[in-house]
């Protein structure tokens, strides 16, 4: 050791010990926010950046809307390419949180307790006078909370925009990212997603390997979860004679099946006696009398929200469930 | 010494004691029915080769792994009692330490992780040892690391310290500074130390206390005072390429041929007499036979066998 750094500790031995500074933090939290200062610090500025963009676009959208006359013109007389413009901003900032879960799972659930079991740290703690379980309890939900907090706050704001946008926001609700990213589907989705990094990273012990484990594994379960969507609820259904004009209401439902139906009630295809020299009585032949729409309408959408985060939610519990359950049985 | 009595139990003057003792990894036992106790206040060398169950036996005692069979008590209480975990404090091989803590935020996370915590003790190890308090664990050099384990080992205020080898990555330097001051700081509190450790020479420097494993196994257990004496180095000349019959009354452990010369290392059991040059082995000497020879019979001092409770309990 030089000289140097000798005289420099010297000079602080010689002062008596200094008070130790007011703790706010005691025990495992303050060992678990030291830890993970710097996820903590990059889902606060995530959240902030992104709710500020956010502000941004939205303020951006009303100024553009009422320059272009509205609400005092009715929403139909608002220019198309405008009206695509705000599509298209809602779909892409919507589409950049509906990943958030995913990044939350790969960089702040996988590495959680596999960093620790690569560095030894986590026999480091588990060696004070702390058991394993509470120090995986505090890990486990300080993780957990950020991240439904990160993407909690992040889907308020998106849903404060999507309302803001009144009539020109997009009709189909059921498959855009408005669904997965606002409400209680968002925070769900986080905890899924954060569990499963977590244990991931628990039974792999490699950053690296549970960190890629689990964006594949994640993002195909958000995929999947869109595409098994319209089994949360039973789409209504709304018949309307042939001839007759489409009804007004599909047009802001969202239309999800269409055929045509028979007086008694049988479906054929959308695409029956459609190559039929003469369609109309080629379906006539068939006894068909009816235009049926299957469609989901908005007011299913909060049911089918919170259908989705509870299973979110239960997916989410039973794997951290396995993972305390696993570390009460055997050692890390 | 501490006064050992205050917890209530006799028990409580053995700070490990293994009965039957063993661990399974899947189909190898990496230890196994293991049955020997170190009393407290010793400085215990855990000795063996590698692979002969050291890290395990550690690991056992400190929670880190479960037992597939028999059991581990510290201080006579269980090893996975709710209470026990304050009482022993760990040092693992690698050392591992948050990188990106300060050295005093490595000292508080001992501070607020154990109900006991010695704040000025520790301290007072990481200062004589000139590590600046406001430096990253990543900067520090290893003996550096190692002295700021110690204090965070001795900052729990255990009574037994468990001491994976310890001092294996130490230059000569450092070493015989974290020595004595591993020595020093078990005198100054009365703690019991269990090292495991490659380095004969620092074994018998260190420890009055031996527990020597091979293939999972207690092969020598008790006090250094009592084993070592009870071993003698014979020389002597072969008859017909065998070892004197002479010999057979007692304990063989290790014996080594050149020529027609012989040089056994012998238990004895009873006087030798004989044609022979007699020597004391060291303990050194004792240990290297027992590690070269894991086939020979166990030996265990009465104190290191668990229900030898009324004579060794002055």
């Amino acid at each position: 050791m030089s000289t140097l750094t000798r005289g420099a500790t010297d000079g602080r031995a010689a002062t008596a010990p200094a008070p130790a500074p007011a703790r706010r933090l005691r025990g495992l939290a303050w060992l678990v926010v030291r830890q993970h200062r710097t996820a903590l610090i990059a889902c606060a500025v995530a959240v902030v950046l992104g709710a500020a963009w956010i502000a941004y676009r939205r303020g951006a959208m009303l100024d553009t809307l009422h320059g272009a006359g509205w609400p005092a013109k009715p929403p139909s007389e608002v220019d198309g390419n405008l009206l695509n413009r705000i599509i298209n901003d809602l779909g892409s900032m919507g589409s950049s949180l509906a990943f958030l879960p995913v990044l939350l799972g790969v960089f702040l659930g996988a590495p959680l307790i596999s960093a620790d079991l690569e560095n030894g740290t986590a026999r480091l703690v588990t060696t004070q006078s702390v058991s394993r379980t509470r120090w995986l309890v505090w890990k486990v939900g300080f993780a957990l909370l950020l991240s439904a907090a990160t993407s909690g706050i992040l889907g308020l704001f998106y849903a404060w925009w999507w309302r803001s946008a009144g009539p020109f926001a997009p009709d189909d609700w059921l498959n855009s990212p408005v669904f997965a990213v606002t409400g209680p589907t968002g925070v769900a989705t986080a905890l899924f997603t954060t569990s499963l990094g977590i244990l991931a990273g628990a039974l792999l012990r490699r950053t690296v390997v549970s960190m890629a484990g689990t964006f594949l594994v994640s993002g195909f379960a958000l995929v999947a979860a869109e595409m098994f969507r319209p089994l949360l609820d039973s789409p209504r259904r709304l018949a309307y004679p042939v001839g007759a004009e489409r009804p007004a209401l599909l047009d802001h439902v969202v239309v999800v099946d269409e055929w045509f139906g028979t007086a008694s009630g049988k479906l054929y295809g959308w695409g029956t006696c459609a190559h039929d020299s003469s369609p109309e009585a080629c379906r006539s032949a068939l006894g068909i009398v009816d235009r049926v729409a299957d469609h989901y309408t908005k007011d299913q959408m909060a049911g089918m929200q919170w259908t989705a985060a509870a299973a979110f939610t239960v997916l989410a519990a039973a794997l951290v469930g396995a993972l305390l359950w696993r570390a009460r049985r055997r050692a890390l | 010494m501490r006064d050992t009595t205050t917890y209530g139990t006799a028990d409580a003057r053995w700070a490990l004691e293994a009965r039957g003792l063993g661990k399974r990894y899947r189909r190898r036992w990496a230890l196994k029915d293991c049955t020997f106790r170190v009393p407290a206040g010793r400085i215990a060398a855990l000795v063996g080769p590698n692979g002969a169950g050291k890290s395990t036996l550690l690991n056992l005692a400190t929670r880190l792994a479960e037992p597939s069979a028999g059991e581990l008590r510290i201080f006579g209480a269980p090893a996975d009692a709710p209470g026990t975990m304050g009482r022993w404090a760990y040092l693992g091989q690698d050392k591992p330490l948050f990188k990106r803590f300060t050295v005093e935020q490595t000292l508080r996370m001992g501070r607020e992780l154990n109900p006991g915590w010695d704040q000025r003790a520790a301290e007072r190890i990481v200062r004589s040892g000139q590590v600046p308090l406001d430096a990253r664990v990543e900067t520090l050099s290893g003996g550096q690391r190692t002295r700021l384990a110690f204090a965070l080992a001795f900052g729990k205020r255990p009574e037994l310290l468990l001491l994976d080898e310890p001092m294996a990555d130490l230059d000569p330097v450092a070493r015989d500074e974290i020595g004595s001051l591993l020595l020093s700081e078990a005198a100054e509190h009365g703690t019991t130390v269990l090292m495991s450790s490659h380095l004969l020479s620092e074994i018998e420097d260190m420890c009055d206390y031996l527990v020597v494993l091979a293939e999972g196994r207690v092969r020598m257990a008790g006090e250094a005072d009592e084993l070592v004496p009870m071993h003698t180095l014979v020389t002597g000349v072969t008859e017909e390429d065998a070892l004197p019959a002479a010999l057979n009354a007692h304990t063989v452990i290790e014996v080594r041929t050149s020529g027609r010369h012989f040089t056994a290392l012998v238990r004895r059991q009873g006087p030798l007499q004989g044609p022979w040059q007699l020597t004391e082995p060291g303990m050194e000497e004792v240990l290297l036979a027992y590690l070269r020879s894991p086939g020979a019979p166990a030996l265990l001092s009465p104190t290191a066998v668990p229900g030898h409770r009324e004579e060794s309990a002055a």
